[in-house]
């Protein structure tokens, strides 16, 4: 079996690393809102849609 | 050990390797706590032509969990590895496998429980939280049942509203007709009945981190109470990469005690432990300093070479390993010295001391890799 590598040198700072991992989990987080009301505009578009053709 | 390289200096400074068939390694292969080989070179006719005193030790990539640890046994870790370098793991609940970092932030003297002292040890921190929160230690309401005040413990009044130390000696009558209920405990003080022990030597926290599976949290002393969710719980190690537990091993951590306690300095020997104020390179009049010496990632981090003080740091929040956008208050390992209370980092990266060890919250463990 393959030696497996578990060890990442230091690429950024502390302080610019944990800049990253916060922006990371701010743009993560404002996915999960884009795409909540991505849902739920495709949701108003069903129901716009049935409507039309009802 | 696959993949590590020894390259040998002879003692006059030549680099150049001998035909191997000619050289003779003392010893063959490297065991911990191996921190030399000697290499020497003879002739056909079995004449010594060069003895070395090497000697220099190279351990190339890739760093397995194992040869970490040996470049660790060696004391030479901090030649190969950064502050800020990380170390990839999992962390698994169930049949859901999270991603795991852990963060090396500072290198220092390692002791093992048989005494052994290793150096330039790495000390890692997970980069996350863990995924549930858990008490420091539960509020300790141990109910008295004895008839008469027993010598070497304290009983504490409760009437529906407030604690109150009843002044008693040996021998004399408990008033139970005058309270709600009335405690029982070893030490002068209502904080640990009111609020949870903020000691680390008898956390329960400390018991959590240090063990796997259920039945991890036991009765410490004569008047303990078990977390009410003690038997629901996992210990934490539970959720630990198999791989890195295999090389880790408990090491010596002291910790102040609270002043009711004793203000005595605790030592524990500890696979996990959260760092301590200090080690977070903060300072406060109720933060120990003896609470080990600050880490060079934490210096870099806060920006100083001295201790800052506690306060609210934006770098210091951190984030669940199972919900990597919820930042998450976590458990500090210095206890409020003079008060009661636990130091803590706050989901808006807030260092306070939190009046009640009995909360639960979630916890930064770190480790020293060894």
């Amino acid at each position: 079996m393959e030696d497996k590598n578990v060890y990442t040198p230091r690429t950024l700072s502390p302080t610019e690393r944990v800049a990253f991992d916060n922006l990371k989990a701010e743009n993560t987080e404002l996915r999960q809102i884009v795409k909540e009301q991505a849902d739920a505009l495709m949701e108003l578009a069903e129901i716009i849609s049935e409507v039309g053709n009802g | 050990m696959t993949g590590m390289v020894a390259t040998i200096t002879w003692s006059d400074g030549d680099t150049s390797t001998p035909d191997n068939s000619a050289l003779s390694v003392s010893p063959s292969i490297l065991e911990y706590g191996d921190t030399s080989v000697t290499v020497t070179y003879n002739d056909h006719n079995d004449h010594v032509l060069r003895a070395l005193q090497p000697v220099s030790v190279t351990f190339a990539p890739p760093y397995t969990w194992s040869k970490l640890v040996h470049m660790s046994r060696l004391g030479v870790a901090n030649q190969f590895l950064d502050i800020g370098g990380v170390i990839s793991s999992t962390y698994t609940v169930g049949n859901k496998e999270y991603t795991c970092p852990w963060i090396v932030v500072g290198f220092r003297d390692a002791e093992l429980e048989s005494g052994e002292i290793y150096h330039n040890v790495p000390v890692l921190q997970m980069q996350y939280t863990s995924h549930e929160p858990i008490v420091f230690d539960p509020k300790e309401e141990f109910v008295s049942e004895d008839a008469i005040a027993q010598d070497g413990f304290y009983y504490v009044g409760y009437n529906g509203t407030n604690y109150t130390i009843l002044r008693l000696n040996a021998g004399d009558t408990i008033p139970y007709g005058s309270y709600v209920n009335v405690y029982k405990t070893k030490w002068n003080s209502t904080n640990p009945v009111q609020y949870g022990l903020n000691d680390w030597k008898m956390s329960f926290m400390r018991q959590y981190l240090n063990n796997s599976g259920t039945g991890w949290a036991q009765l410490q002393h004569e008047c303990d109470v078990l977390p009410a969710n003690a038997s629901s719980m996992t210990g934490f190690m539970t959720y630990i990469d198999p791989e890195m537990l295999e090389v880790l091993h408990p090491t010596k951590v002291q910790t102040h005690q609270p002043s009711y306690i004793g203000g005595g300095i605790d030592t524990t020997y500890d696979i996990f432990f959260p760092l301590s104020v200090s080690e977070m390179n903060m300072s406060n009049a109720s933060a120990s300093s003896d609470d080990g010496a600050p880490t060079d990632y934490y210096k870099e981090l806060l920006g100083s070479n001295t201790k800052v003080s506690t306060g609210t740091y934006d770098v210091l929040k951190r984030y669940s390993v199972a919900n990597t956008t919820a930042s998450q208050i976590y458990w500090n390992r210095s206890a409020s010295i003079d008060s009661l209370g636990v130091w803590v980092v706050s989901s808006s990266g807030f260092v306070h001391n939190h009046y009640s060890p009995s909360d639960s919250l979630y916890q930064c463990p770190a480790c020293m890799l060894i």
